[in-house]
């Protein structure tokens, strides 16, 4: 039997040589640091003699280490000890993490004082619980050392009074247009403070830019709604969900709400047979492209074409499109698929250009969508930059119309497409402030620097969606001398107050009227600040029937376009008719481009280059190329071979007069006439040297008089300029090796179609049945063929034993577990060169499967963690038992007893172990000096080391050390529940994992107990263990992917053949 | 020869008797030492000093003379209830009210017995006022009489090194003098072998190199595993802060201080503006008078004279000295211990109640927790908590098990302290 592959990178598609020693071995290369070690010993030369030069000095140090005296510890409570604050216990504040366009509600953990973690917030209708790789690596940025600890003039230190006073001369001297640049300000007490500071300088213009833009969006609604805003979208109630280039999962507007959302049709059981449909059309490939059901590769430049030819399908009327047979086929079936739900659909596009909006916001409007999956009257506050507005306000700088200028919370000298000529026109402004909370690209060019708090030490609040409050409270006091943006102004509107007692007012006065739950304001601000959230029931309901009203109404009753357009009346008659005008423009567009097109997109971690300095993020593997640490070009791999390009090459790309070079990587999915690069990379002053990696493709940036575009169609060339940049690049470390007796691949990824599914519970996961049924018939193993566990069988089945439950079908690969557990458990952040020797020290991996048609594969992730294995291989082979089992099934790792000697990671069957090469945070204090440079570690500063969990110990050089299933959080469950004298309950313990996931595809609980959610999905028929018939009996279920659409012969014959 | 040794023995006979003699030497008039005295101690030091002191005003009058001024029958009355005879309207006890800011002394159930002994410390301490407060240096307590652990261990040895030398003498005598009486039989008696070439020869060489060799690496593995350990060590503390005092004395609940050791991971050191809860009215210890509570003044910023806090003062945290030393890698949690295990805290902690000094009791080494963890029991039945252990509670149903440890629930793994 045929079976389907299932490859990571091209090396282990083509089976490459020293790929396929890797997979057999756990370690990429021998002993690398020797060879690093030898340039310093210079080992050639070490002799006898020197051998007891050594082991004379390491007796006599040990020796006088040893006789030292116990050093004095200082035990130090508080002069007067805070309430609220209780060593070792921690506190929880809820708060919102909103920084440029990312939006979560949290809940800060602190201990001590200081912030340690970000959870989600499960009382927010909007993230519900739900986080994202940035908002969790937020944390660490608090404690960056780049930041500017005083305000600055002229780059040198000063005060605030300085500051204030001489800001406020000016501001009131300045003939000029005073500019306020500032990102999307959702904050409505901030909006309040923008316009106390205008009313005292009444020449004030208020300038919204957004790096990334969704100008398109808006204002597609503007022309058809009058509402230029960004819609509320529901996709858990959308059973057909076609997404045309849009990353909805990952990065379009708003991919943590989206994914909770997405997930809730996507949780397949015997109970919930069912799932939705999503249709992706999509040049480049993404996470949302991934768990697509329905993949098609179209060119960027079609992606409009498919808009209006779904358009026509469903009777819209618009031009004629010409798009490839298999897409227009597909085209049509989803039409019909979207037509048979109407009002439980949805169509998205990822564009910024505002025709191409306008045709799916007709199509969405045919549907019947706008008021049941759109809801225009709950609109987004977010994106509201105005790309002509920020063009603009260029011109008016260099030409000598601004007087003063104050940027908050964007760094356009950095990420405007025409820098340059913003950095000359900010030169011209004589008075220039940046509230940057460091010396960035922009601040460097500006007269004054006023630090902002970070978010983690300021008041705050924010009305993401309209209706939808936040409050943001501060958990630690201003580390350094720095001051709340909010307070700058306040303080030079000629307000003294402090912004909280602002914000208070202003709630008092605005929001609290809202609700008539409570009566007084102190109770109702008490208890928003406790919740983080405060929701208006049903806001902007009439505002939907309003605006929805006018163009919702026309619903389309046959097909024929020019019969609609009578009946809605005129308004709506113009919007037909736009929509038209619109539909034709983009057939043009799509009709003209031919050759390379180079598409400049936002990826999942980085975002708009806010992030570069956190390492964490930096390392958080892009979760489709699995390459941290840098930017590349993106290129199908036919197009490479055509050109005779292999991978990581250096090329240079161009289009205008802007080039960058990069390495090439060779993406499967991506059309072959497209070329893409990462936004976000390239930065120059983002702080530490090893952040400043990649090249800055925001130059790249069109614009079309109304938008910024990030589709360059003209002039793009891309040429070889040799030479071979390696990416720090995770998809083929750590392989697990899937080769079975007699070569057969044991199936690590499992999955099935619905159809199959429903016929068959066991569909796709055959093998496991047949073991179930048949435990006598293990083929392979080690561990003797019984299905118990042997002498301990007993042990493990008192108490409780922990398990873990991923539904491969729900996870959408996004990295914001990766990022939790590193600032959970301490992981420490290894760099570039260290990722590229595979030492990168995460606990927890997201393996990235390709499977399928090369041009066009379909994506599974596999988080991968320790699998706890009750017969654990790893526990047998440790000399010392520093690894061992637990009776509660955990597999436990003593540092302080390990010896380093990597037996366990040789063994493990699943490459989840991690050998510390180097004391990466300075646990070991005789680190500092030694022959490693300290500089090339970002965790070992004494401030950054101030993020690190005290419950979980810091681990030193030489030892092993993996995923424990956060066993500090399962004490800590435990123990509450025995203090409180009750039984353990389900919601004690969540690992933080678990805890980050915005799709909910992670369940850890107690599998003793069958009533735990986690026992029952990891009893169901979709579970399996991951190499199952090597009877390692590991802790963790996998359930299998299952995909909306027809069973293919292979998956028809996998049912009745199971695994051979 | 002989004389010489009669003279050893003799010698130490004496110095024996009289090293003796001196432990039992005391001063007989000392008038500290009536049992009278010391039950009124213990009576006043546990009871009165939150609000009298001899010699000073304090929330109360000072004391010092009240046997003279008021009879006996009345001070019965009014220290057993004094709201009786306030409401009475005697006109002694209204006087002392109203002068006091009418502030209620609280009623004490002493006998007369006990008041009359405390009557008697009062007037003890006022005879002899200079032992009564000592010298604001804080000089250290006199020496305890009698024999102290290592005066003991001293004459032991003495003791031992000199029966072990007699016992020498007297078998080289037996030696010789057997010697002599088999020369004078005629035997052919060989030349005894002179210790010095027994204990230099090959074999008794290398007997004692092995000696050394074990003894050394005894003492490195012994000393190694005791690196960082710091079983009895008592550091002076920034505060001569007196657990006997508040927890044995004045029985003050450990908790009320260290109040995180049901809660959390820390039992926490408290605060000094914890201490001000008591010591906003207690500004004088019976050992130290003031100078050690003025510390705490200086902390938090109080002004004992105008009974109030200082405003805008800078209040500065106690630097005490951590006994305690847990390594980083160890994970230790009070409350699992004190809240959920039921552990008094002497159990590890050994007698605070006694300790003038606090001082780490226990080693604090993993042998001595897995020691304790193997043999303590779960409050297996008493907890919700350990419901899902199903297995374990039909084995002790049946008898088959007599009791659960913390080890049967897995208290001996790794990952329960290291992680």
């Amino acid at each position: 039997m045929q079976q389907k592959k299932y490859w990571k990178g091209f090396e282990e598609l083509n089976e490459d040589a020293k790929f396929l020693q890797n997979k057999r071995n756990e370690f990429p290369e021998e002993l690398p640091l020797l060879q690093e070690l030898g340039n310093v010993v210079n080992e050639n030369t070490a002799s006898r003699r020197d051998f007891l030069k050594v082991l004379g000095f390491s007796v006599t140090a040990a020796a006088v280490a040893a006789s030292c005296e116990i050093p004095v510890k200082r035990i130090i409570p508080y002069a007067v000890k805070p309430e609220e604050i209780a060593p070792s216990i921690a506190n929880y504040y809820a708060s919102t993490f909103l920084n440029g366009n990312d939006y979560c509600s949290v809940l800060v953990k602190t201990r001590e004082g200081r912030p340690i973690k970000i959870e989600g917030n499960t009382l927010s209708a909007i993230t519900r619980g739900g986080t994202s790789a940035r908002a969790q690596a937020s944390v660490v940025s608090l404690y960056d050392g780049s930041r500017s600890i005083t305000p600055r003039k002229g780059g040198e230190r000063t005060d605030w009074q300085t500051v204030d006073t001489e800001v406020s001369r000016q501001l009131a001297a300045t003939s000029g247009a005073v500019v306020l640049l500032t990102g999307t300000v959702a904050s409505p007490s901030t909006l309040q403070v923008i316009s106390d500071f205008k009313a005292k300088y009444p020449n004030t213009r208020h300038v919204t830019f957004d790096a990334v833009s969704y100008n398109g969006i808006t204002s597609s609604n503007e022309q058809m709604f009058g509402k230029k805003a960004i819609p509320s979208y529901d996709f858990s109630k959308a059973q057909v969900i076609v997404g045309i280039g849009a990353d909805f999962l990952g990065t379009w507007v708003s991919p943590v709400e989206f994914t909770k959302q997405y997930v809730k049709n996507r949780k397949v059981s015997k109970e919930q047979p069912a799932m939705s449909k999503h249709w992706q059309f999509e040049s480049l490939m993404t996470i949302t492209g991934g768990k697509a059901d329905k993949r098609f590769t179209v060119s960027p430049t079609e992606e409009g074409a498919v808009a209006v030819a779904l358009y026509n399908e469903l009777g819209g009327g618009g031009p004629a499109v010409n798009l490839d047979n298999k897409i227009m086929g597909a085209v049509k079936q989803a039409a019909l698929e979207l037509s048979a739900n109407r009002g439980k659909s949805l169509v998205v596009s990822g564009s910024n250009d505002a025709n191409v909006q306008m045709v799916v916001n007709a199509i969405n409007n045919l549907l019947g969508n706008y008021g049941s999956t759109i809801d225009l009257g709950q609109s987004y506050n977010l994106y509201q930059g105005d790309d002509k507005a920020m063009a603009a306000l260029v011109d008016d700088m260099n030409n000598g119309r601004v007087g003063a200028i104050i940027v908050y919370g964007v760094n356009p000298a950095y990420n405007y497409r025409e820098a340059d000529k913003f950095v000359s026109g900010l030169k011209k402004v004589p008075l220039s402030i940046s509230f940057s909370d460091r010396l960035d690209e922009t601040a460097q060019n500006c007269t004054f620097l006023c630090p902002d708090n970070h978010y983690l030490e300021s008041w705050g609040d924010a009305e993401v969606k309209s209706g939808y409050y936040n409050l943001q409270q501060p958990t630690i006091a201003s580390l350094f001398d720095t001051r709340q943006a909010q307070e700058s102004l306040l303080r030079w509107s000629g307000n003294q107050a402090a912004y909280y007692d602002y914000i208070r007012a202003y709630w008092q006065e605005n929001i609290f009227p809202k609700q008539s739950l409570l009566s007084n304001f102190d109770a109702f601000w008490d208890k928003t600040l406790h919740d983080g959230v405060f929701e208006v029931n049903n806001p902007g309901k009439t505002a939907v029937g309003a605006i929805g009203g006018m163009y919702a109404n026309s619903a389309i009753k046959g097909t024929n376009a020019a019969e609609n357009t009578g009946t809605p009346g005129g308004a709506a008659a113009q919007a037909q008719g736009n929509v038209a005008a619109a539909a034709q423009a983009v057939v043009q567009a799509a009709s003209g481009a031919s050759g390379l097109k180079l598409v400049v997109y936002e990826n999942v971690v980085m975002g708009d280059g806010r992030y570069a300095n956190n390492p964490f993020l930096q390392e958080t593997p892009e979760p489709i190329s699995k390459v941290c640490w840098g930017n590349y070009v993106a290129v199908a791999k036919s197009l490479a071979d055509e050109k005779g390009w292999k991978e990581y090459d250096l090329v240079e790309v161009k289009a205008g007069n802007y080039s960058v070079q990069l390495p090439l990587v060779f993406q499967p999915g991506q059309k072959p006439d497209t070329l893409s690069v990462a936004l976000g990379y390239g930065r120059t002053k983002a702080g530490a040297e090893q952040c400043n990696v990649g090249q800055n493709a925001f130059p790249f940036v069109g614009f079309n008089g109304n938008q910024f575009t990030y589709l360059i169609t003209n002039g793009v060339s891309i040429e070889k300029v040799g030479g071979t940049v390696e990416m720090a690049r995770t998809q083929t470390h750590h392989t697990i090796d899937d080769t079975g007796v007699g070569n057969n691949k044991r199936p690590l990824i499992r999955e099935t179609e619905l159809v199959t599914y429903q016929k068959n519970p066991w569909s796709g996961n055959e093998l496991t049945k047949k073991l179930k049924d048949h435990p006598d018939e293990y083929f392979f193993t080690l561990y003797g063929k019984d299905n118990e566990f042997g002498p301990h069988t007993e042990l493990y089945k008192r108490g409780h034993h922990w398990g873990l439950a991923i539904d491969l079908n729900t996870c959408v690969g996004c990295g914001a577990c990766v990022a939790a557990c590193n600032i959970e458990n301490n992981v420490p952040i290894v760099g570039a060169d260290e990722v590229i020797r595979a030492h990168e020290m995460h606990w927890m991996r997201i393996d990235r499967y390709y499977s399928g048609d090369m041009e066009n594969p379909d994506v599974t992730f596999m988080p991968m963690m320790c699998q706890h294995c009750d017969n654990a291989p790893c526990e047998n082979v440790c000399p010392v038992a520093a690894t061992n089992h637990s009776s509660e099934g955990i597999n436990q790792m003593a540092y302080n007893r390990c010896i380093g000697t990597r037996y366990c990671a040789n063994n493990c069957p699943y490459k989840v172990r991690r050998f510390n090469w180097f004391d990466y945070q300075g646990a070991d204090s005789f680190y500092k000096g030694t022959v490693f440079n300290n500089d090339e570690y970002i965790m070992v500063e004494d401030l950054t080391r101030m993020v690190l969990n005290p419950d979980v110990t810091v681990r030193s050089r030489g030892v092993i050390e993996k995923c424990s299933f956060c066993v500090q959080r399962i004490q800590e469950g435990k123990l509450a529940a025995k203090r409180e004298g009750r039984q353990l309950q389900e919601t004690d313990i969540v690992t933080a994992c678990q805890q980050a996931c915005p799709a909910d595809a992670i369940v850890f609980g107690d599998v003793n107990n069958p009533e735990t959610t986690v026992s029952k999905l990891s009893a169901n028929e979709r579970s399996y263990r991951l190499l199952e018939d090597l009877h390692v009996l590991p802790g963790v279920a996998y359930m299998t992917q299952i995909r909306n659409r027809e069973a293919t012969a292979e998956t028809k014959e996998v049912k009745h053949e199971g695994h051979s | 020869m002989f004389s010489i040794r009669r003279f050893s023995l003799l010698f130490t006979f004496f110095v024996l008797l009289a090293c003796n003699l001196s432990s039992w030497a005391q001063d007989a008039a000392d008038p500290r030492a009536g049992e009278a005295y010391k039950k009124g101690q213990t009576i006043f030091t546990g009871q009165c000093t939150s609000c009298h002191r001899i010699n000073q005003k304090l929330v109360g009058p000072a004391l010092a003379g009240v046997y003279d001024k008021y009879d006996k029958e009345w001070l019965y009355k009014w220290i057993k209830n004094s709201q009786d005879l306030i409401k009475a309207n005697d006109p002694k006890a209204v006087a002392i009210y109203t002068e006091y800011n009418k502030t209620v002394m609280p009623a004490f159930s002493l006998s007369n017995a006990d008041i009359d002994a405390l009557l008697t410390y009062i007037k003890v301490e006022t005879d002899n006022p200079a032992a009564a407060a000592p010298a604001a240096t804080g000089a250290a307590a006199p020496a305890p009489a009698g024999g102290s652990p290592n005066t003991i261990t001293l004459f032991l040895t003495i003791i031992a090194a000199v029966l072990l030398s007699v016992a020498f003498i007297l078998s080289r005598i037996t030696g010789t003098l057997g010697k002599m009486v088999r020369e004078k039989m005629g035997e052919l008696v060989p030349d005894a072998i002179p210790l010095g070439k027994i204990l230099f020869s090959k074999k008794m060489m290398a007997l004692g190199s092995l000696a050394v060799l074990i003894f050394l690496g005894y003492a490195t593995v012994d000393s190694a595993t005791k690196l960082g350990r710091q079983q009895g060590y008592a550091p002076a503390q920034p505060i001569k802060f007196s657990h006997q005092l508040h927890a044995g004395v004045n029985k003050i609940d450990c908790q009320y201080c260290h109040s995180g050791a049901s809660k959390g991971k820390s039992a926490v050191i408290p605060s000094p503006s914890l201490c001000m809860n008591c010591h906003k009215a207690v500004n004088q210890g019976p050992k130290y008078g003031k100078e050690e509570i003025a510390k705490i003044y200086k902390a938090v910023g109080w002004d004992p004279d105008k009974l109030q806090y200082i405003p805008n003062y800078e209040q500065k945290p106690v630097e005490w000295v951590r006994i305690h030393n847990l390594p980083d890698h160890v994970y230790f949690n009070h409350s699992q211990h004190v809240k959920a295990g039921g552990v008094a805290c002497q159990t590890c902690h050994g007698p605070v109640e006694e300790m003038e000094v606090m001082k780490q009791n226990a080693s604090l080494g993993m042998g001595w927790c897995i020691n304790c963890h193997r043999q303590t029991n779960v409050n297996f039945s008493g907890n919700e908590f350990y419901k899902s252990y199903e297995k374990l509670h039909e084995d002790l149903k049946s008898g088959k098990i007599k009791q659960v440890t913390v080890e049967d629930i897995g208290g001996l793994e790794c990952q329960k302290c290291h992680y």
